[in-house]
C-alpha cells in the first residue's frame, strides 16, 4: 500500500512542479543517535552513537565519545563496549546472540542513562539463489551489462509470525538505492514458500550478488515501516502526517537497537 | 422486511389520525397546498417561498415542491417567489380546501427583459433556517473550472466557513470538522468518495444536478450520522413535457443528457453519462501502451406522478476511475448508489415520504505478476428504509417525524493472489456489520410575527454487530506489542456494541424589521463511523469502521450566532455569522499508523477533542446582470489527542486562520457573459522537519511538534467567457461556447512540502547522501481551456 501510494504521489508530480525551498526551521539541541546491533553471528558486535543535527546541515553526524556502552542478556551475562574510534563502540570480546534471548543495551552518556531492549529470533531457513538473464532488461538496460536477475528461494514458516529485512549487496557493496529504499516485509500474506522472487537491482555477468535476511522482532519491523515512511512522506497530503520514527530507547535518544539472526547467500552470476 | 412492514401499518394509521381536521373544534380551516414547478420543463421548485398577504406569514416549498397552508376561511393574496424566476401573484378565496399548483417562469427563459421585482426573495432573511448555503448550479457553470469542468463542490469550498485541502483536492472541511464528517447525499443516498482523478474533480456532473444545499449547522432533526455537515444534492426530474438532449465537450470529458417525457405530465426521465477521455489520448502514444486514467459517471431517473397525491422516482448513480498501468497494474474505485422514494399525500396537511436506499463504495487494486500477484478488493454497503412524515396543521406550525434504519457492511480487506507460482496466500480482514436507527421529531413555530422557531431532537442507535471476533488487548494503545489477552466471538446479528444518543437541535429567528434579522441555532451531532484515514485529504482506498468496543462515536455541539440583512429591495443579501462548535472523540491515529490491512487497527485508534470557532460574513448578489458573492472567514481550529504531539492541542490539518473568496458573473450582453474567481487562503499547517539523524545510508527527519508550520498564502485568480452565439426563443438548438483561464497570473500556489536526499534534477545525488533539502510542490500553472456545450 505504501507502493501505491508513492506511485499515487508520483502520478500526481506528472501534473506537478515543484522546486527546493529553504525552510526557515527551528534549531534544536542535538540528541543521541543509537545505531547498535547483536547478531548470531560469532563477532564483535557493535554500537554506533551520533547526535542528531539540524535539517539543513552538510557532513557527516557528530559522533558522541567517552560513552559507557554495555549489553547485558537476560541470563545475566554482560558484555563491556569499548570505543574503537570516535562514537563507535565494539564489544570487548566477539559474542553470538541466541535465538529466544533478549538482549538490553546499556549506555551511559554526557550524564544520562539510555536503555534499550530486543530479542533474538530464529534464523530464516533459505534454501538457494538463482540468477537468469532478464530479456526485457537485455534490450534497455538502465546500467549497461547489468541484465541478470537473482532469483531467491526460500521457505516461510507459517506458524510464527515473522518480520523480514533484506539487504542486497553488488561485489560486496549494500545497494539500497543510495539510502531512498528499505527492504522490509511481514509475513501476514505470505504463504509458506517463495519461489524465485527477484532481487531489486539487476547485475552483470561476472557480479556477486549478496542478500541478507534478518528475521527481526515487531518492534524492529515497526522501526523500519516508520523509518520508510519517515523518509517517503510527502508531507501529509496522501500519506499519513510526518512523524518520528519508532525507537526502542528509553531516555529520549533515538535510533534502534537491533537483536537478530542474520541469514546470507552469495551467487557468482558466472557468465 | 419486517421494517418495512410494520412502517407501512404505521403510515397507514398515522394518516387517520393526521387526517382530522386539529381546529374542528374551535374555528373552521380549510387548507390550501400543491406542488410548485418550472414552466418548461415541469421540474418541481424547492423552497420557493409563498408569501400570504394580509397574514404577513407564509410557507416554503419543501424538498419535494409540495406546500401546505391552513389558514381561516376568506380572501388572500398569495405571492410565489422564487431566486431567478418570475414572482407569481394570485388572489384566492379560501372557502374549501383548495389545491393550487403553480407554474413558474425561470428569469433565464425570458431573457433580460423581466425587471426585478421588489418583492424578490427575501427568504434569507425570513427563515429560521441558517448557516444553510445553495449552491447556484446555473452560476456554477459560468464561473471558470478547472479544466473546463463545472464542479460543485469546487465552488463549495469558496463558501464562507469551508476550507480545502489544497487545489485539485474534492474533500473540504466545515467549521473545523474533518473531511468524513460530512454527509453527502445524492437523492438521499450516501456518498462515500466524491472524488474522481483523487479529488481533481467531483462525482457530480454538473449538467443533471437540480439544486445543492450545503448546511454548516442548524442540521435539521431529520439529518444525522455526521458531525459537521450535510451536503444535500438532487438531481434533475426530467422533463415532463418535451424530449430534450444536451451534451458538452469539454478539455477533459465529455457529457450527454436526454430527458423527456413518458406520459406527458405524468412520467418522465432523465439519463446522463460523462467520461474523460484522458485514456483515449493516452491510447495513442505509443510509450504509454497499457496505461490509462479514466473516470465516468451515469445518472439516471425515472418519475412518475400518478396523481398529486401519489408519486414516484426511482434514481440511480454508479461511477467509476479506472487508473491502469502498463497492463500490469490496475486500480479501480467507485459508488454505486439507488433510491426509490415514494411520495403520499394523505390527505392536504399530512405529507408522507418512504424512501428505500442502497449505497456501496468499492475499490479494487490488481496486480498481475506470476509471483506478486493480487487482487485486493475492499467495500462497504449500506442498506437503508426511511419514513418521513409532514404534518401541517396550521401555518404557524410544521411538525416533521418519523424513523431512519440502516443495515451497513464493512468488508475493509480481501487479498486473493492471482499468480500461478504465488508468494502470497489468500487473507481477508473480518467483515464488520451495524445496525444503525433513529427516530426523531422536529416543529418549525411561528411564534409571534417577528419570532420563529425551529426545535426538536433526534433519538439515535446504533448497534455494532457480529458475526465478528473481538479481541482483548493487554493494553489497546499499543500499537507496536500489543498483546492479545482474549477473544470473543459474536455470533451473526450478536450485538457487540450499543450507543444510544439524543441529539438536540434548537433554531430561532427575530425579525427586526423587514429586511434584517438575528439568528441563533444550537445543535448536537452524533457520528457513529469513522473514516480510517490519517492523511490530509482522504483517498479512495481509505475503508470506513463502525464505532466499536474500542471507537467512541464522535460527538458535536455547536452554537451559532447570526445576523441577516438584504439591502437594496433585496438585490443583496448579507449575513454575518459566528460559531463555536466543540467535538468530543475526534477519531485520530498513532504516530504512522498502519491503517492498511490491519486486522489489529483498534490498536491505532487515539481519540480526543477538538475546538473550533469562527467568524463568516457573505455578501450575495442573485439578481441582475451582475450576481456572485464575496465572503471571508476567520476561524480557528485545535485538536488535542491523548499521546498524539504529547497531549499538546495542535492546529488540524485545514484550520486556515483567514479566507476570502470572491465569484463574479457579469452578463455583457444577451450573447456574452464573463464570470470570475479570486480566492486566497492562509496556508496550511504543515509538520516540517526541526532536524535529521543518520541511521545505516539512511537520513531520517527529526520532528518536534505536530502542525508547527504553515505553508505559504494561497491565492489565485481564474476568468471564463460564454458565448450563446444564437440565442434565439423560437429556436430550440442552443449552443453555448465556454473559454477561460484557470490561475490567471501563475502563481505557484503550494500544495505541499516534502523533504528528499538532495539531488540534481536526474536523480543524482549531491554530496555525500547526508544532505537533504525541502520541495515545494505546486500543481497548476496558467490553464486555458475551452467547452462547448449543446441542447436541443
Amino acid at each position: 500500500m505504501k507502493n501505491i501510494l508513492f506511485a499515487l504521489f508520483a502520478l500526481l508530480s506528472l501534473l506537478a512542479c515543484e522546486k527546493t525551498i529553504q525552510l526557515d526551521l527551528q534549531q534544536l539541541d542535538g540528541v543521541l543517535i543509537v545505531e547498535g546491533s547483536v547478531n548470531n553471528q560469532y563477532q564483535p558486535q557493535v554500537v554506533k552513537l551520533s547526535k542528531s543535527r539540524s535539517f539543513g546541515s552538510t557532513g557527516k553526524a557528530p559522533v558522541v565519545s567517552g560513552a559507557m556502552v554495555r549489553v547485558k542478556d537476560d541470563a545475566n551475562r554482560e558484555f563491556r563496549f569499548v570505543e574503537k574510534e570516535p562514537g563507535l563502540y565494539v564489544s570487548e570480546q566477539a559474542f553470538a546472540g541466541v535465538a529466544g534471548r533478549t538482549y538490553t543495551l546499556l549506555i551511559e552518556s554526557e550524564g544520562k542513562s539510555y536503555t534499550a531492549s530486543d530479542k533474538m529470533n530464529n534464523i530464516v531457513d533459505y534454501d538457494s539463489l538463482t540468477y537468469r538473464l532478464d530479456e526485457e532488461e537485455m534490450k534497455d538496460p538502465k546500467d549497461s551489462a547489468r541484465f541478470y536477475e537473482v532469483l531467491l528461494f526460500v521457505k516461510e514458516p507459517q506458524e510464527t509470525e515473522d518480520f523480514y529485512l533484506f539487504n542486497f549487496y553488488r561485489n560486496g557493496k549494500l545497494e539500497n538505492d543510495e539510502g531512498r529504499t528499505i527492504y522490509f516485509s511481514e509475513d501476514k500474506l505470505l504463504n509458506g514458500r517463495i519461489d524465485g522472487l527477484p532481487f531489486p537491482i539487476y547485475y552483470a555477468a561476472q557480479d556477486e550478488a549478496k542478500i541478507e535476511i534478518l528475521n527481526i522482532s515487531r518492534n524492529a519491523y515497526k522501526f523500519y515501516s516508520d523509518l520508510a515512511a519517515n523518509l517517503g512522506n510527502d508531507g501529509g497530503m496522501f500519506s499519513g502526517q510526518p512523524a518520528n520514527v519508532y525507537t526502542n530507547l528509553s531516555g529520549g535518544a533515538r535510533g534502534y537497537f537491533l537483536v537478530a539472526p542474520v541469514a546470507t547467500a552469495t551467487l557468482q552470476v558466472d557468465k | 422486511m419486517k421494517i418495512i412492514a410494520t412502517l407501512v401499518v404505521l403510515t397507514l394509521s398515522l394518516g387517520t389520525i393526521f387526517a382530522q381536521n386539529p381546529g374542528s373544534a374551535a374555528k373552521k380551516q380549510y387548507t390550501l397546498s400543491g406542488y410548485i414547478k418550472d414552466a418548461a420543463s415541469a421540474e418541481e421548485l424547492l423552497y420557493v417561498n409563498v408569501w400570504v398577504e394580509p397574514l404577513k406569514s407564509g410557507a416554503t416549498s419543501n424538498t419535494y415542491g409540495f406546500y401546505s397552508l391552513t389558514l381561516a376561511p376568506g380572501a388572500y393574496r398569495l405571492t410565489f417567489s422564487y431566486l431567478g424566476y418570475q414572482n407569481i401573484s394570485k388572489e384566492i378565496n379560501l372557502d374549501r380546501d383548495l389545491e393550487l399548483n403553480i407554474e413558474m417562469q425561470s428569469d433565464a427563459q425570458t431573457l433580460q427583459e423581466v425587471q426585478i421585482s421588489d418583492k424578490k426573495a427575501d427568504e434569507a432573511v425570513r427563515e429560521v433556517a441558517m448557516s444553510r448555503l445553495d449552491v447556484p448550479i446555473a452560476q456554477v457553470k459560468k464561473l471558470p473550472a478547472l479544466l473546463g469542468e463545472p464542479d460543485i463542490i469546487k465552488t463549495i469550498q469558496t463558501l464562507p466557513g469551508v476550507t480545502s485541502a489544497g487545489e485539485g483536492t474534492s474533500s473540504f472541511y466545515v467549521r473545523g470538522g474533518a473531511a468524513d464528517q460530512n454527509l453527502i447525499l445524492i437523492d438521499e443516498a450516501p456518498v462515500y468518495d466524491v472524488s474522481h482523478l483523487f479529488g481533481l474533480f467531483s462525482v457530480f456532473n454538473a449538467d443533471i444536478l437540480k439544486s445543492a444545499e450545503l448546511y454548516k449547522g442548524g442540521i435539521p432533526t431529520k439529518y444525522g450520522g455526521r458531525l459537521s455537515s450535510l451536503l444535500e444534492v438532487s438531481t434533475k426530474d426530467g422533463n415532463a413535457r418535451q424530449l430534450e438532449a444536451a451534451g458538452s465537450v469539454s478539455t477533459l470529458a465529455a457529457k450527454a443528457s436526454l430527458e423527456g417525457p413518458i406520459v406527458k405530465d405524468k412520467a418522465s426521465f432523465i439519463l446522463a453519462a460523462r467520461r474523460s477521455y484522458v485514456d483515449l489520448i493516452m491510447k495513442q502514444i505509443p510509450d504509454l501502451k497499457g496505461t490509462g486514467v479514466q473516470f465516468y459517471d451515469l445518472n439516471g431517473k425515472l418519475n412518475w406522478k400518478i396523481n398529486n397525491n401519489n408519486r414516484f422516482f426511482l434514481s440511480a448513480y454508479a461511477g467509476r476511475d479506472i487508473w491502469k498501468f502498463n497492463d500490469d497494474f490496475q486500480m479501480d474505485w467507485g459508488n454505486k448508489t439507488t433510491t426509490f422514494r415514494w411520495n403520499h399525500l394523505f390527505n392536504e396537511r399530512l405529507f408522507a415520504n418512504t424512501t428505500l436506499v442502497y449505497s456501496d463504495f468499492d475499490y479494487t487494486l490488481e496486480q498481475n505478476d506470476a509471483l506478486e500477484g493480487f487482487r485486493w478488493d475492499a467495500n462497504q454497503k449500506e442498506y437503508s428504509v426511511k419514513q418521513d412524515f409532514t404534518w401541517f396543521p396550521s401555518p404557524k406550525f410544521t411538525l416533521q417525524f418519523g424513523y431512519q434504519g440502516t443495515y451497513r457492511q464493512f468488508q475493509p480487506g480481501d487479498i486473493r493472489p492471482n499468480g500461478e507460482n504465488t508468494i502470497f496466500k489468500p487473507t481477508k480482514l473480518q467483515a464488520r456489520y451495524a445496525l444503525d436507527q433513529a427516530l426523531y421529531v422536529g416543529a418549525e413555530q411561528k411564534v409571534s410575527e417577528r419570532l420563529s422557531m425551529q426545535y426538536g431532537v433526534r433519538f439515535s442507535l446504533f448497534q455494532h454487530l457480529g458475526p465478528e471476533t473481538i479481541y482483548t488487548y493487554a493494553n489497546a494503545s499499543d500499537n507496536v506489542n500489543y498483546t492479545i489477552t482474549d477473544s470473543t466471538r459474536y455470533k451473526k446479528g450478536q450485538v457487540i456494541a450499543s450507543f444510544a444518543n439524543p441529539e438536540p437541535r434548537f433554531a430561532a429567528r427575530y425579525q427586526l424589521n423587514n429586511s434584517s434579522s438575528l439568528k441563533f441555532s444550537y445543535n448536537r451531532m452524533v457520528q457513529y463511523i469513522h473514516l480510517l484515514s490519517n492523511s490530509t485529504v482522504p483517498i479512495p482506498f481509505n475503508t470506513w469502521s463502525p464505532s466499536s468496543p474500542y471507537l467512541k462515536p464522535q460527538k458535536a455541539d455547536q452554537v451559532a450566532f447570526g445576523y441577516f440583512k438584504n439591502l437594496d429591495k433585496n438585490t443583496w443579501e448579507f449575513s454575518a455569522e459566528a460559531y463555536y462548535k466543540a467535538s468530543d472523540n475526534i477519531t485520530e491515529f498513532a504516530d504512522n499508523a498502519n491503517i492498511f490491512f490491519n486486522e489489529h487497527i483498534a490498536t491505532e485508534f487515539r481519540q480526543g477533542k477538538s475546538t473550533s470557532y469562527g467568524l463568516e460574513l457573505l455578501l450575495r448578489r442573485n439578481v441582475g446582470d451582475l450576481r456572485g458573492f464575496a465572503s471571508y472567514t476567520l476561524s480557528k481550529t485545535d485538536v488535542t489527542i491523548p499521546t498524539v504531539n504529547n497531549g499538546q492541542a495542535f492546529p488540524a490539518n485545514y484550520d486556515r486562520r483567514h479566507s476570502f473568496n470572491l465569484s463574479l458573473t457579469y452578463d455583457l450582453s444577451p450573447r456574452w457573459s464573463v464570470g470570475g474567481n479570486f480566492t486566497y487562503a492562509t496556508g496550511r499547517p504543515i509538520t516540517l522537519p526541526t532536524g535529521k539523524y543518520s541511521f545505516g545510508n539512511y537520513e531520517a527527519n527529526l520532528y518536534s511538534g505536530r502542525n508547527g508550520y504553515r505553508l505559504p498564502d494561497f491565492h489565485r485568480l481564474d476568468i471564463a467567457a460564454t458565448f450563446d452565439p444564437a440565442k434565439n426563443k423560437g429556436r430550440r438548438w442552443q449552443n453555448t461556447w465556454v473559454f477561460g483561464i484557470y490561475n490567471v497570473y501563475n502563481r505557484q500556489n503550494p500544495f505541499t512540502i516534502y523533504t528528499r536526499t538532495k539531488q540534481d534534477d536526474e536523480g543524482n545525488v549531491i554530496g555525500d547522501g547526508t544532505e537533504k533539502e525541502a520541495r515545494l510542490v505546486y500543481l497548476f500553472s496558467v490553464l486555458p481551456y475551452v467547452t462547448w456545450s449543446f441542447k436541443f
